[in-house]
């Protein structure tokens, strides 16, 4: 291990360690800290400049029933919650089958495809905008949700696919092998042997996708106009213009955008950092 | 039946199979092209329109997917699929995800590259007719004269260039981290927290932390340099012996603020990626190093690092994406102000095309080529070194 | 291929629908403002429409300010509403040339308000030497202040800008910043030159300027310039003014560290919001700066535009008619709190700064709708981002000039 682990070291290191971690710690979360402090003051705090000491007044819960009942958060996040969930569900399953494709079979197109999907996940946004914007408009389906969906489902595709096909090649091949000479049909082998080998690449994908959407501010923005149907990362801004200087305020709907993603990585924080990290360990 | 006679007739095109899923194909098909949003508006009730877009787009989705259902039948019972099973299945398995990626991704890489010869403002006329010209090079004749473009330009260097630091630091955070103190998984999920949130509700906290009046910054500053009065009608001022810096409002300082606040998620990013290189060191190849006599700066470079390059490679890469991608920080701290001065491409291309008022495609679609060919590099030089790989795995 | 194929099924189901919408006399309006005020205003008006054509059934979409601006580029092409909200001047400029907008020049015409009581702002509906549009409302801009600070230093509402000057200068001496304003989304500082170049330069410069016919190193604007450069030295705004908006410029305008905003009269509202009584708020003209030369005002308007493919032309044209009446624009102004553009209608005689507005508008020489709105978008943006750095560094002014008559020769 690396560095030398610190039970090797004298007792006043071992405490001075144990002493700087929290310090640490907090300086790392300070504005977080800080953020989440002016949600739970009064306006008049503000106002004073009161950023680090004790709350003159508690207002935890004013505050961000405030935001519940002044704005339509509620209504950004059931939006929010309505492009994510669609979007997971058709990427994972469309990327199962493509990478499914380009791991398990051996044919001579199977690497220039897999690096389309490659390359095509690491294309700057701009350069898509227009013409996705000009493809949404003929298709009768700008400025809604299912509109958003579609191109969030299939730009994710690219990533999943990389990352399916990558979990996939590492699946035992004689298992396929013998299979196939069973007579079992190439749906079945997928569906009945693959499919459950996989689960825990779609559960970190899953994870994965679902902090990418719910996170997404830029396709939100260009593609959808409706306030009734804007998503929270753009309610949040537009929160911002509202609640002129009621930073309080601000604080408090920006933390609850950031709510659900930090509850997705605590519970799934194994699935989430394995998808992450993929490739970081082998070459 | 003999075996063999068995054996062949598995290779048999089963016909109604076949005009069974055809017909479906064909039938879907056509009801899929004759629903349109108006025929939905008529007969469904609806009082406007727009109102009808979303149940048209699912009951066309649906009609597809049965298409789609028709045709993988009839396709699969042919006899010509029974022989070629394993040549064919992948690109069955392939299609509607290949289909779908390059409809919205890849195809409209090409589109925008050709709207950058064009001079157009987004508008088809009544009849549906494209409102542009074609203007050649125009836009990059432009584009090469416009200081704008070289700020963003240079704000771009600078962002790839200060984003870097995400690695060393994220390295030095995991190895700081990397021991078995008690509590130490919750020490690492806490600093890897800020990734998980949004870059929105991030540049939301650093416009607060910077604001020169009310923020964290003014609030350290405040102790040193401010003293509060009462001004001419009676209320309370603050009064500075010196004017706290307005990190946003300053064009030398509002680019860098904005890359510190990107900096906050991408260091926690690298330092997880860091971390999980770090658990997979070798323990044998440390102890060798350490029988050597290599120590702390000595064992990290000579025997830890070459062992983390390929969580160093991906660090270089997400740090690179993430960097020429930045927009969700400028869009929410400073819209490109003061005076353009923190525009980057991402972010100026998008002001052009679809900023405020009527847009020039045209020209922000060069904006977003020039983007892209930079970007090309990088993917180029990531795809040849996966190609490197898949040659070694074989 | 695939349209084809669309229309070829389509035609034949399409045939016996249209048998049914045929005889219903309709009228689809879409509208621009979520406001509670502005809404109600403009429902109420639709309910009297309704009352007088009851045969016509009316169909409303509201939506919002900001969306709308970039969704009626596909309400134009795909879902035509019949009536549509837009801005005149320059704003309108690419649907007009894209010929999505209908000319009602014969309206402007015959009808009785339009041909005589919108002379004022006939011209800023006006393209190609043809109207497009009948205008709902406007409001005024003009300079906002503190009554109650300037008593206290015994200053008088300047009317000359060796008047303001003075006061600044006075104000400056108590501790008190002159103006507030918030140029994080630069369009109020648009409003600064503006009224800076109409009172140096006047109307027709401001014209030729937004038209792109004179550069912007050209002597006169070079002129306007410097008197910005004098007013940012005696007039200073507040500080940090490029990260905040017009609202949270408001703030030290509220608590009594600024003494003057120049901005619309939207923006009572806020002052009221912030706390400030009508005792402590007014309202003076923009002074004089060149002696003699005739007033031209700020005046940005809202108005109604035909689209061109409207379905129900005739009705559109009914209700067009209908809101340029004077006792409709009267009503719809006095709840939104804005001035009518029909020089017959009523206004609010309780609100000082309408009755001010008022006298101000109809008095001017000449309107301007505003920077942002006369120029086109493209030359716009640069413009402002222009005048927000010579605000932040009055150095930088051969510079910003330069870059603006090439962003200019561009841009036409």
């Amino acid at each position: 291990m690396f560095p030398a682990p610190i039970e090797k070291s004298s007792a006043a290191t071992q405490t001075a360690y144990k002493v700087a971690l929290p310090i640490a710690l907090l300086i790392w979360l300070l504005p977080l800290i800080a953020i989440f402090l002016t949600s739970i003051r009064p306006a008049s705090d503000i106002n004073t400049g009161n950023v680090f000491g004790i709350p003159s007044e508690f207002n935890l819960i004013e505050n961000y029933s405030t935001v519940f009942a002044q704005t339509d958060a509620w209504n950004y996040m059931l939006n929010t919650l309505i492009i994510t969930l669609p979007t997971m569900v058709v990427a994972v399953a469309l990327a199962c089958l493509t990478g499914y494709a380009l791991a398990i079979y051996r044919f001579k197109s199977a690497l220039p495809i897999f690096f389309i999907f490659v390359a095509g996940n690491f294309v700057p946004f701009q350069i898509l905008m227009l013409p996705v914007i000009d493809l949404s408009n003929r298709l009768e389906i700008y400025n809604t949700v299912p509109g958003l969906v579609m191109f969030h489902a299939a730009f994710q595709t690219g990533f999943c696919t990389l990352f399916m096909r990558n979990f996939m090649k590492a699946l035992p091949f004689e298992l396929i092998e013998s299979a196939r000479i069973e007579g079992v049909g190439e749906f079945r082998i997928f569906w009945h042997l693959v499919l459950p080998l996989v689960r825990p690449a779609i559960a970190a994908l899953a994870v994965l996708i679902f902090t990418f959407i719910w996170n997404d501010f830029f396709w939100a923005t260009v593609m959808i106009q409706d306030d009734a149907s804007l998503p929270i990362t753009v309610g949040v801004r537009s929160l911002n213009g509202e609640f002129v200087q009621q930073w309080q305020l601000v604080s408090a709907a920006s933390l609850l955008a950031a709510v659900p993603p930090v509850i997705m990585f605590f519970l799934m924080q194994k699935h989430f950092i394995a998808g992450l990290t993929l490739g970081a360990t082998k070459g | 039946m003999t075996v063999s006679e068995h054996a062949n007739s598995r290779y048999d095109t089963s016909m109604p199979k076949v005009a069974m899923g055809c017909a479906a194909a064909v039938v879907a098909l056509l009801v899929m092209f004759s629903i349109d949003v108006t025929w939905v508006t008529e007969n469904f009730g609806y009082e406007k329109r727009t109102d009808a877009r979303v149940p048209t787009f699912f009951i066309r989705m649906l009609f597809l997917i049965g298409m789609l259902a028709g045709a993988f039948v009839a396709f699969t019972n042919l006899s010509y699929y029974k022989r070629n099973r394993v040549a064919l299945a992948p690109w069955l398995f392939l299609s509607v995800g290949l289909a779908f990626f390059l409809i919205y991704v890849i195809i409209p890489i090409f589109q925008s590259i050709s709207y950058s010869f064009t001079k157009w403002n987004g508008l088809y006329d009544v009849t549906g007719t494209w409102t542009g010209e074609w203007v050649g090079f125009e836009n990059y004749r432009i584009l090469f004269g416009d200081p704008n473009f070289y700020t963003s330009l240079y704000n771009n260097v600078l962002w790839l260039l200060l984003f870097m630091l995400a690695i060393p630091i994220g390295l030095g955070i995991a190895l700081f981290l990397n021991q078995t103190v008690t509590g130490i998984r919750i020490y690492k999920s806490m600093f890897f927290f800020p990734f998980v949130i949004s870059q929105v509700v991030v540049g939301l906290i650093f416009s607060w932390a910077y604001n020169p009046e009310f923020g964290l910054l003014s609030e350290i500053w405040g102790w040193f340099f401010c003293e509060q009065k009462i001004n001419i009608v009676g209320n309370i001022t603050t009064s500075c012996s010196v004017d706290p810096p307005s990190i946003l409002g300053e064009a030398k300082y509002a680019t860098y603020g904005i890359i510190a606040a990107g900096l906050w998620p991408q260091i926690a990013y690298c330092m997880i990626l860091y971390l999980t290189g770090l658990n997979n060191v070798s323990p044998d190849q440390v102890e060798a190093g350490r029988l050597d006599g290599a120590k702390g700066w000595k064992m990290l470079r000579h025997v830890i690092l070459p062992q983390l390059r390929p969580a160093t490679f991906i660090a270089v890469v997400v740090t690179v994406i993430g960097a020429l991608r930045s927009f969700d920080m400028i869009a929410t701290m400073t819209q490109g102000g003061p005076f353009g001065s923190t525009n980057v491409l991402a972010y100026y291309m998008f002001d052009q095309a679809v900023g405020e008022g009527v847009g020039r495609y045209g020209y922000g679609s060069s904006i977003a080529t020039i983007l892209f060919f930079i970007m090309l590099i990088y993917i180029s030089y990531f795809l040849w070194r996966m190609y490197q790989d898949e040659k070694a795995e074989r | 291929m695939y349209k084809s194929l669309i229309r070829a099924t389509a035609a034949a189901s399409a045939a016996a629908l249209l048998a049914t919408s045929a005889w219903a006399s309709d009228l689809v309006v879409t509208f621009d403002d979520l406001n509670p005020a502005p809404k109600k205003a403009f429902e109420d008006a639709v309910e009297a429409f309704k009352k007088a054509n009851p045969d016509i059934n009316v169909t409303v979409n509201i939506t919002d300010r900001e969306a709308h601006k970039s969704s009626i580029r596909n309400a134009l092409l795909n879902d035509a509403p019949d009536v549509i909200t837009w801005y005149p001047g320059n704003r309108m400029g690419p649907f007009v040339d894209a010929g999505l907008f209908m000319d009602i020049s014969d309206m402007w015409a015959s009808d009785p308000n339009l041909s005589s009581k919108f002379n004022a702002i006939k011209a800023t509906m006006t393209r190609d030497g043809k109207q497009w549009g009948v205008p709902y409302s406007y409001y005024q801009w003009g300079v906002y202040y503190r009554k109650d600070i300037f008593d206290k230093l015994g200053l008088a509402e300047p009317k000359t800008w060796d008047e303001m000057l003075g006061a600044c200068d006075k104000l400056t001496e108590a501790g008190v910043t002159p103006f507030t304003i918030g140029t994080k989304y630069l369009w109020t500082a648009a409003g600064v030159f503006d009224y800076l170049n109409l009172r140096t330069n006047g109307y027709d410069v401001h014209n030729d300027l937004t038209a792109g016919k004179i550069k912007y190193t050209d002597p006169r604007i070079r002129k306007t310039f410097d008197n910005w450069k004098v007013m940012l030295e005696r007039c200073s705004p507040v500080k940090n003014h490029a990260t905040m908006s017009w609202q949270d410029a408001i703030a030290p305008f509220a608590n009594g560290d600024a003494a003057m905003y120049v901005m619309g009269n939207f923006s009572v509202a806020g002052y009221k919001d912030a706390g400030l009584t009508e005792d402590q708020i007014d309202f003076f003209q923009f002074p004089e700066i060149t002696p003699g030369l005739a007033r031209a005002e700020e005046a940005p308007a809202d108005a109604f535009f035909i689209a061109s493919k409207a379905k129900n032309v005739e009705n559109a044209k009914k209700f067009m008619a209908f809101i340029a009446q004077p006792d409709i624009q009267g009503e719809w102004n006095k709840a939104i709190g804005q001035l009518p553009p029909n020089s017959d209608a009523a206004i609010n005689k309780d609100d000082k700064f309408i009755v001010e507005g008022m006298a101000t508008l109809s008095t001017a020489s000449g309107l301007a709708q505003f920077y942002d709105r006369d120029a086109p978008a493209a030359m716009a943006k640069a413009g402002m981002e222009g005048f927000q750095k010579f605000m932040l560094d009055p150095s930088t002014l051969d510079e910003v000039l330069a870059n603006l008559d090439k962003v200019q020769s561009e841009v036409y």
